[in-house]
């Protein structure tokens, strides 16, 4: 048994039991005695406690085995949103002799009662654990087959050619061999598809596991004010002493759909006496060196320029470039010799209001046609990898002239790779496509 | 009457006749039966050996002791070698036999073995006793008991042969059906199904304008399938031809569709995708206006000649047309009409691995019985089926072979594992581990194999053995021997290659068009055996595709060497599949390797299976 909705206060909160005693404590938590229960049928009711005492007016509905998620019996009680309620359900469902579900066990038991398929069952874990609205989208494209349908592409590709090769070597006398040319524009399109395939992964890694955000800049130039600004609440301390913010701070943050996570580093300063300050700038620079974004904070109302120093490790990636303490006025050097400003100005002790548009515009930039990211498992990005490393040697057995059973050997293990991702085999597809391809025979 | 014996063969085709070979040589008193004397080992169809994967299934009979490489090595009128621009693991050879003469020849070992009785009769009944196949009784009367049965029937069981618009009971063109065997199958539980075959018409030899046909020559370069044959080159060999289907062919094969047996829904069993008959050729691939005909000779003093790619069971008339359509055949007189014939074969995952019915110990089936097609599918069963029924009889265990370590294994597997719904023949493709599965290695596979099971004498053994160890020995000198200055140079020169002085001769044989025999004759040393030669090249050359392969077979042993219990109940394991349930219930894998290849089980049940492992170890595991 588990809340199915997510924490907080949403609309309606979802208790959900299932196996063999899930319609048994179902009747007895709806406070009203039914002759009948159909299966996947609302009612309507009182939710009562152990002792009778109503908690709750709601629906429940019970799913027949094997008609459910699960793939058991399956009771589900709908309940008027509130966290607090919810728990006392559960508890309710504790006294009643029912138990909490492990993280991921419904989608478990529907695999093992046949409901889901492999990728189908890791989609739904991702769907699960995604935060941000992208990643669901990516997840829940992933459960509709567009991944599927892209690797088995390639993978009728390469089985065609497959084909063509064993055709030759079984039925040489019948079978002209392959031109190499032709060999190689094949292998030239199944490469770069499987690599585009990495690619759009890779982004839509990124995508799922949020974007690393990192604000960096010197020592009171407002760092912490900014997190507290994006976050819209207090989470770091601010104070005017510089070298407030000693070690890394990470908050998570949607923008733009994406999850980012946001970090607040110790600011960066040359001569720092301080041993835990130093500490916390040597860290400031290793999180500056891994972020996937940067947002520089400086002080625009200060005497003196930046530390030049720090341009260039800013400038070599996706970042933005904040002018602070716009309302104490922007120094001299804020401007450059046309008299355009060098970054945006801004008071962030005011909010951040202003910084969204530029924010939100930077993420998309980042991630990309949206249409083009996949969210990958852990599996499907190492077998996909496994595909790559196969036509990457396939390649230099193509070079080195080698005959039809060596490519083969190659062709054969991306194939299957590729099949994999989807729990396919080879054998008799390529004996399939022989004969339905060439006419042979004696 | 009664006949008591160890082992009883019942057919004596290819299958049958390695069957009671192996088992005769394994010191059992063996009964073998045929419906008729005069046709032992026949070729009922083409009559050629090897090609692509059964030449490698003829090597590893061999292998093993078996007859059929010696046999066709002394018999055959034309041999080559195909793929010869690609590498060792798929060359294969290909002979044409002198039809008559191979059966003779085989049919001779058979009857001149002291450990075989051979008989004509034909088996009606089997002997069923408590749950044990423990003889039969045949159409004499004679009852038969054995300490193990072999079925190897071919096409005979409810044989029906189809001609146009007739059809009549029969073996085979000319021989009797076996009805009453099948009935006494069904009775005792097996599950039969229905398969076609067929085979073309034969042309009289003098009848054939040849000289309008393009002519194929055999080898120059001595070639045999056996390691016990002299590699000699035969004193005489025949030519074939090669011509084509004309748009007349197709035509009179299009408008006479109506009168096909197959089309007119007279034929239920399914044919053989890889040997399809005329009519279907034309149909399936109907934009293709002309087809190969390849034309043979089927002896030295046979009159016959076979004419491969027009199989058929079209009218006789018809038959006529599509011949007289030919190029180089206009004039050709029809000796023998082709035909299809439709017979029963036991569904193979009713097997084990072993050739052994599941439900029926004792009882042992091979050939075409099985679903297979072709005379190499069957004689290699029949070795292994000959061989597991032995030690049946005499109360050994019975034995099995990886698909890493034999096409057989291969072919087993896959009957055994996947079953077949059309006549199963074996390709390279099949072979997983084909880089691994040569011709060449055939013996370094088997024979000490054999040798332990005892269905490969000690001459054979000990000329392997001798081969092996000449090997390793030049193998090991060519690794151990470096070029000094003056012979790299001297190399540099003759191979017009660079060669450096402190190279080995094992990293020269590496490259590529560098010969051992070459490097052997710029050593001024002599010439080793050609078998020897050519065992050391191969292993030099293609070593790192062979050590890949070999991690693959390594990876899938994870899978082949997790056992599952036998007396795992599926049934009451509720999160497979109802599909998988039935299956593994059915067929009983032993591993978890051979339970994920039976078609129907998903790898989410082979993931659900690991669960479930894991579950039981845990549970036994204090
Ligand atoms: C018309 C035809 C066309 C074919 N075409 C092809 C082809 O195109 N390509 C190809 O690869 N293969 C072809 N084959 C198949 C090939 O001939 C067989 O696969 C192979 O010969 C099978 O060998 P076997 O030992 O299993 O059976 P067979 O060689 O058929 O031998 C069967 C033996 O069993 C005996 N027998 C049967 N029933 C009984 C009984 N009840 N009691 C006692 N003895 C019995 C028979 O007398 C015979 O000796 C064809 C076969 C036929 C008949
Ligand atoms: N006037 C003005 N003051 C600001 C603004 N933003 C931040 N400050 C002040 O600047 C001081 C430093 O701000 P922090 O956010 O702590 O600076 P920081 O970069 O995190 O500093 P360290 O953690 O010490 O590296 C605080 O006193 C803030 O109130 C602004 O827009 N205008
Ligand atoms: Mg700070």
């Amino acid at each position: 048994m588990a809340v199915a909705t997510p924490p907080g206060e949403g609309g309606v909160a979802i208790v959900r039991l299932s196996g063999p005693l899930a319609p048994m404590l179902l009747k007895r938590l709806h406070g009203r005695v039914r002759p009948k229960w159909e299966s996947h049928k609302l009612y309507y009711g009182p939710i009562v406690q152990a002792d009778g005492q109503v908690l709750d007016q709601g629906l429940v509905t019970w799913m027949k085995a094997p008609h459910s998620y699960t793939g058991e019996e399956v009771a589900e009680l709908h309940l008027h949103g509130g966290q607090a309620l919810a728990q006392l359900v559960v508890q309710t469902c504790l006294i009643h002799g029912a138990r909490l579900a492990e993280p991921g066990e419904f989608t478990l038991r529907a695999f093992l009662n046949g409901k889901l398929d492999l990728t189908q069952a890791e989609a739904v874990q991702q769907l699960i654990q995604s935060r941000s609205q992208i990643a669901a989208q990516l997840a829940s494209r992933n459960l509709t087959g567009y991944f599927s349908s892209q690797v088995e592409g390639v993978r009728q590709d390469l089985l065609h050619w497959l084909s063509l090769l064993e055709a030759e070597i079984d039925f040489g006398d019948e079978v002209p061999g392959l031109p190499l040319d032709q060999s190689l524009q094949r292998w030239g399109r199944a490469y770069e598809a499987v690599d585009r395939l990495l690619q759009q992964g890779q982004s839509g890694k990124i995508l799922a596991d949020g974007l690393r955000t990192v604000i960096v800049g010197a020592p009171n130039a407002g760092k912490s004010t900014l997190m507290n600004a994006l976050l819209g609440r207090p989470r770091a301390l601010v104070t005017e002493i510089a070298g407030t913010t000693r070690d890394t701070l990470e908050e998570p943050l949607v923008v733009a759909g994406v999850s980012l996570l946001l970090v607040d580093t110790a600011g960066v300063r040359r001569d720092s006496q301080d041993l835990v300050e130093q500490m916390g700038i040597q860290r400031s620079r290793q999180e500056a060196e891994q972020a996937d974004l940067l947002i520089w904070v400086v002080d625009g109302h200060a005497t003196e320029p930046p530390d030049p120093d720090f341009y260039q490790m800013v400038f070599e990636r996706p970042h933005l470039l904040l002018l602070n303490k716009k309302d104490l006025g922007l120094a001299p050097w804020t401007a450059d010799d046309q008299g355009r400003l060098i970054g945006l100005p801004i008071s962030l002790a005011q909010g951040a209001d202003e910084l969204w548009p530029a924010l939100e515009q930077l993420v998309r930039e980042l991630v990309g046609e949206q249409s083009d990211v996949m969210r990958l498992t852990h599996r499907q990005w190492e077998t996909l990898l496994r595909a790559r490393d196969s036509l990457q040697s396939l390649g230099e057995t193509l070079e080195a002239g080698l005959s039809a059973e060596f490519l083969a050997l190659d062709l054969r293990a991306a194939v299957q790779a590729l099949g994999q991702i989807q729990g396919l085999d080879v054998g008799e597809e390529i004996l399939d496509r022989i004969f339905s391809t060439f006419c042979l025979g004696k | 009457m009664e006949i008591k014996t160890d082992v009883l063969v019942v057919g004596a085709g290819h299958a049958g006749c390695e069957a009671a070979l192996a088992a005769a040589r394994m010191g059992c008193k063996v009964t073998i039966l045929t419906a008729s004397l005069q046709q032992v080992a026949r070729m009922p169809c083409n009559p050629s050996i090897g090609g692509p994967a059964k030449a490698h299934l003829v090597k590893e009979v061999d292998a093993l002791g078996g007859i059929m490489g010696q046999a066709i090595d002394e018999t055959h009128i034309h041999i080559r070698m195909l793929n010869t621009s690609k590498g060792p693991a798929v060359q294969a050879l290909r002979a044409q036999a002198d039809r008559p003469r191979y059966s003779e020849r085989v049919k001779l070992e058979v009857v001149s073995h002291p450990n075989i009785q051979i008989h004509q009769d034909l088996i009606q009944e089997l002997h069923r006793h408590q749950g044990e196949i423990v003889g039969a009784t045949g159409a004499t009367g004679t009852v038969y008991r054995s300490g193990a049965t072999v079925l190897t029937t071919g096409t005979f069981l409810g044989g029906l042969i189809h001609m146009g618009e007739t059809s009549f009971a029969a073996g085979r063109s000319g021989e009797p059906p076996a009805l009453a065997l099948s009935d006494s199958l069904r009775a005792c539980g097996l599950e039969l199904g229905r398969l076609k075959t067929g085979t073309t018409p034969r042309l009289h030899r003098d009848s054939i304008d040849w000289k309008a046909m393009e002519e194929q020559t055999p080898t120059e370069t001595p070639l045999v399938f056996s390691e016990r044959s002299p590699l000699t080159l035969p004193e005489r060999q025949l030519s074939c031809y090669l011509t084509r289907t004309t748009l007349a062919t197709k035509q009179a094969i299009l408008a006479n569709l109506h009168r096909s047996p197959m089309y007119i829904g007279l034929i239920e069993g399914t044919g053989p995708r890889y040997c399809p008959s005329i009519e279907d050729k034309m149909v399936r691939f109907g934009d293709k206006d002309t087809h190969q005909i390849f034309v043979e000779p089927e002896g030295f003093d046979v009159p016959e000649v076979y004419l491969q790619g027009v199989s058929t069971s079209l009218p006789l008339d018809v038959q006529w047309d599509i011949v007289h359509s030919i190029p180089g055949l206009e004039k050709a007189t029809i000796l023998r009409p082709g035909y299809a014939v439709e017979y029963d074969f036991v569904h193979p995952t009713q097997l084990q691995h072993s050739l052994e019915v599941t439900r029926l110990r004792r009882l042992f089936l091979a050939g075409q019985i099985n679903g297979t097609s072709g005379y190499e599918e069957a004689a290699a069963q029949g070795i292994f089926a000959g061989i597991n029924a032995a030690r049946r009889a005499s109360g050994a265990e019975t034995v099995e072979l990886g698909r890493e370590q034999a096409y057989l294994g291969v072919l087993i597997d896959d009957l055994v594992s996947r079953g077949t719904s059309e006549p199963y023949r074996m390709h390279t493709s099949r072979a997983e581990y084909r880089l691994l599965l040569r011709q060449d290695n055939a013996d370094e596979r088997l024979t000490e194999l054999g040798y332990q099971w005892g269905c490969v004498g000690s001459s054979q053994y000990r000329a392997f053995c001798d081969k092996q160890e000449v090997s390793q020995r030049e193998y090991e000198r060519l690794q151990n021997t470096r070029l000094k200055p003056a012979d790299a140079e001297r190399a540099t020169e003759l191979f017009k290659t660079p060669v450096k002085p402190g190279c080995s001769l094992y990293e020269l044989l590496k490259r590529p068009h560098i010969e051992l025999s070459q490097i052997r004759r710029f050593e001024a040393l002599e010439e080793l055996p050609q078998r020897i030669l050519e065992r050391v090249e191969i292993r030099v050359k293609y070593d790192g595709y062979m050590k890949r392969q070999d991690d693959e077979v390594a990876r899938a042993r994870r899978m082949e060497d997790r056992e599952l219990p036998s007396n795992l109940d599926y049934s009451a394991l509720r999160t497979l599949s109802s599909e998988a349930r039935e299956k593994l219930g059915k067929q009983r894998p032993r591993t978890l390797g051979q339970a994920a290849r039976i078609p129907g089980v998903s790898p989410s049940d082979i993931a659900t299976l690991l669960v479930h492992l894991k579950q039981a170890r845990l549970c036994n595991t204090p």
